[in-house]
């Protein structure tokens, strides 16, 4: 299966399938099936969503 | 079970960059929140401060620190 990345509306980047990722740190971190990853830069755990989006009224295409 | 991948070929990479943005690099499917879906090498630059003008892409804004009154 080909890895996908897909953008949610006003939400996060959803990671599918094998990807590596490389934190802010430059640590690679375990990917996984699937992971959510913050772009509304709010999130209290990035990269990954933590649903902050929603209370900030995040909007992006 | 078979790997999908042409034997030599990396899994893609997503790094992401402090206050900055998500940049995607190698062969994957992307798919916009409006449903366009391309399949094939990509580098992309996606937004991960929430302030691109050019959402889902990064246009620097995460550069600017200063917010005019």
């Amino acid at each position: 299966m080909v890895a996908e990345a897909r953008i949610m509306k006003n939400g996060p980047l959803v990671l599918k399938g094998d990807f590596t990722i490389i934190d802010a740190d430059g640590k690679e971190i375990k990917h996984h099936k699937t992971s959510l990853l913050c772009r509304c830069g709010a999130s209290k755990n990035p990269p990954f969503c933590d649903g902050t989006h929603s209370k900030t009224g995040y909007l992006g295409n | 079970m078979e790997i999908e991948n042409k034997s030599g070929v990396k899994t893609p990479e997503v790094k992401i960059l402090k206050d900055g943005p998500i940049i995607l690099k190698g062969f994957f499917r992307f798919r916009t929140s409006s449903g366009e879906e391309t399949e094939k090498e990509h580098e992309i630059l996606l937004c991960g401060c929430g302030k691109s003008g050019n959402k889902p892409y990064c246009d620097e804004t995460h550069k600017k620190n200063v917010i005019k009154s």
